[in-house]
């Protein structure tokens, strides 16, 4: 199986996480490790960016609904963007939608994070 | 014979060899070698009394020579006399000079007479002398008593006549033979040698008094009969066997001889034996303390050898070669720590790959007692009733699943039902599994409302598992009364309706659900379905719609349900076997990468 690969760009306040590949229970620490980093490093507005994750089975989606909880803990935002139909159907079936938002692309989640900054 | 003796063995042997041949040879060629300087040493004495032998003789007749011929010429008797008497004085000689000029030397006894002739050339015989002379005297015998008492008794004699021959005009001296032989024993080569004269009247003058050791007389006489100037030749006397050398005088014509017994030969040689028998014995024993010292050095490397390698072959790999690296002993220590260090890498190796297959056995062994305890917490019979058919399958992807199946037939004649699906996989999914599968026995005998029923098990399960773990389920129960299964939907995929009335099948969906154990709060609705006779109702997981073929490619829902559809007239059981039959062909070879869990309740028709 193929194994997540994550990018990370800091976009002033904004993290952009980029998930490649499978998000499986394998991604569990690293993908943790990672966001505890970026929380720890000030950023405390995050975008995960799906557009290039091939599957999610259901310990990623377990590993999704850890890391919101972890985020929101930490007085952070996270906006998930780019989720493929599929996956984001198996999302609102768990219940992840009303706990996270979800948008088609990266721009509409910047956008997002940036109108709540405002208010 | 063990391997440090016969070591032993050999080196000392070496050793002794390397020492003993050279010393034996050495031996033997002093031996020779001390023969030979002997032999030179004996001719060195002969030569050497000889010469002086020669000089002295040389010096008298030189003297007499001029006695006689002052006496010739001028017929000075007093100073012919003068000059016989120095000789005299200095020989104890006993000259004549007889009236015609003739020097007389008179030999009473044994002694030779020496004297010269009128032509001055000397003479030594005895015959000569007793035809010349007029002295009596008694003839001793045998040869081998005392010559110097004979000597002393010719002397006294001839002093004694002295006087009568000086009246008769004859004047003369007398030499003992011995005079010339006085210094002779400075020349002694041993203790028991002997240096002797033998005249040429067949006398012998002799240095020592034993003469035990001296040849017989007439032996020496016919050894010179042959006129050599020098002879040698061993003798065996009864006191044992010596060498005699000879050589002769040439103005005396005496015969000169040595005589050295054989012992005192041997004298040298076991002198010489002897001084070196403390420096062999010296050497023997600092090379005996070297090879024993070197002996034991080896013995002590191969007792640790042999021992290290009796604790090797024990199993202790722990036994240290303490052998400095400085010899081939220290470097096969070297070589055997280094083996031993493989050994021990290799050992650990084995055993860790046998903890490990151990451990995988014990494993696999749990999983398969797992499996059989999941196993028999899965429904196998089903309600035989004539109002309701349930069927259910599960077949778990791994060992173990984390799917939920269950039912209860309750005892107001409803029928609870639970499909729920643990998120992951293996022992933690089992586990959440059932616990789920508990807590919702438990909850649905406290309560009624499947939506409160759902709250309390989200409660459970958000305090209890993981925070990356979740279940999706439905739970519901059936009323037969009013046809009815009413249920609520945490988080799991839609239900399947087939309406034997409207001849499709519908998705119940919930927009509003969520999965348990993930959030604190649960918010959910309860869902009511009529089962009329001919309709069924499917609850599955997803592991039948994404049950993959060999390329990649999912069951899906809609695959699902076709198949529901196809196949909706067939009883429950045969229902869900279908489907389970068809999902199992699409993946044909494949393996189920989730588990497969799937129940129907179906309404027979009447």
């Amino acid at each position: 199986m193929e194994k997540l690969i994550t990018e990370i760009k800091n976009f002033k306040n904004i993290s952009l996480i980029t998930l490649k590949g499978n998000l499986t229970a394998e991604a569990d620490d690293p993908l943790f490790t990672l966001v505890i980093s970026v929380l720890s490093g000030g950023f405390k507005r995050i975008v995960f960016d799906l557009s290039k994750v091939q599957y999610i089975n259901s310990a990623g989606f377990g590993i999704l609904i850890a890391l919101v909880d972890e985020i929101k803990n930490s007085q952070g935002k996270v906006k998930f963007a780019a989720l493929s139909p599929h996956f984001k159907k198996t999302a609102k079936l768990i219940g992840l939608h009303r706990f996270a938002d979800f948008y088609r692309t990266v721009d509409e989640a910047f956008t997002s994070l940036k109108r709540d900054e405002s208010k | 014979m063990p391997l440090k003796l016969k070591f032993g063995l050999f080196v000392s042997f070496i050793i002794l060899f390397s020492l003993l041949i050279p010393t034996v040879l050495f031996l033997i060629q002093s031996r020779t070698l001390f023969e030979k300087t002997s032999h030179q040493r004996m001719d060195n004495v002969l030569l050497q009394v000889k010469t002086n032998v020669n000089l002295q003789v040389r010096s008298v007749l030189q003297t007499l020579k001029a006695a006689a011929t002052s006496y010739q010429q001028a017929h000075d008797m007093e100073n012919s006399l003068l000059s016989l008497q120095k000789v005299n004085a200095q020989f104890k000689t006993f000259f004549t000079l007889n009236k015609q000029g003739q020097i007389q030397l008179l030999l009473p006894y044994d002694g030779e007479m020496m004297g010269l002739n009128l032509a001055g050339e000397p003479y030594f015989t005895i015959p000569f002398f007793e035809q010349q002379t007029h002295i009596t005297y008694r003839r001793a015998s045998p040869i081998y008593s005392s010559p110097s008492i004979m000597i002393t008794t010719a002397l006294e004699m001839a002093t004694r006549e002295k006087r009568s021959l000086s009246q008769r005009g004859v004047l003369g001296v007398i030499i003992p033979v011995t005079s010339f032989f006085q210094n002779a024993t400075k020349y002694q080569m041993s203790d028991n040698s002997v240096i002797f004269v033998l005249s040429r009247a067949g006398f012998i003058y002799r240095t020592a008094s034993d003469h035990s050791l001296i040849t017989g007389h007439q032996v020496l006489v016919d050894l010179m009969a042959d006129k050599r100037s020098s002879l040698k030749k061993e003798f065996s006397t009864p006191a044992g066997k010596s060498i005699v050398s000879l050589v002769r005088e040439p103005l005396s014509g005496w015969i000169i001889g040595l005589e050295v017994p054989f012992e005192d030969l041997g004298q040298h040689y076991q002198s010489l034996y002897r001084s070196m028998l403390p420096w062999i014995l010296l050497s023997l024993f600092i090379v005996s303390g070297i090879s024993f010292i070197f002996i034991r050095h080896l013995n002590i490397s191969i007792q640790k050898l042999v021992e290290g390698g009796r604790q090797i072959n024990e199993g202790n790999l722990d036994v240290p070669f303490d052998l400095p690296v400085h010899d081939e002993f220290g470097l096969i220590a070297h070589h055997f720590t280094a083996i031993i260090k493989s050994l021990k890498k290799g050992q650990e190796n084995l055993e860790s790959a046998y903890r490990q297959v151990t451990s995988h056995q014990l494993m696999k062994r749990d999983m398969s007692v797992a499996h059989q305890i999941q196993q028999a917490m899965i429904p196998t019979q089903y309600p035989q009733r004539p109002d309701i058919e349930i069927a259910g399958v599960y077949e778990p992807a791994r060992e173990v699943g984390g799917d939920v199946l269950d039912y209860t037939e309750n005892q107001d004649g409803t029928i609870s039902i639970l499909i729920a699906d643990v998120s992951g996989k293996g022992i933690p999914a089992a586990l959440v599994m059932a616990q789920t599968k508990i807590i919702f026995r438990v909850f649905a005998s406290e309560m009624d409302s499947v939506v409160d029923i759902m709250a309390k098990a989200n409660a459970y399960l958000y305090q209890n598992l993981r925070k990356n773990t979740f279940v999706t389920a439905i739970y519901g129960k059936y009323y037969p009364d009013i046809k009815k299964f009413c249920y609520c939907n945490a988080g799991h995929n839609p239900a399947y309706f087939y309406s034997q009335q409207r001849g499709q099948i519908t998705e119940i969906s919930d927009e509003e659900s969520q999965c348990l154990g993930a959030w604190s709060t649960f918010e959910g609705q309860e869902l009511a379905v009529k089962i009329e006779p001919g309709d069924s109702l499917l609850l599955y997981t997803d592991g039948a719609t994404e049950a993959k073929n060999i390329n990649g490619e999912m069951f899906e829902e809609i695959r699902l349900k076709k198949t529901f559809k196809k196949y909706h007239h067939l009883a429950a059981p045969q229902l869900i076997e279908k489907i389970k039959e068809t999902i199992e062909l699409f993946i044909e070879n494949e393996v189920l990468y989730d588990d497969l869990t799937m129940i129907i309740i179906k309404s027979p028709l009447t």
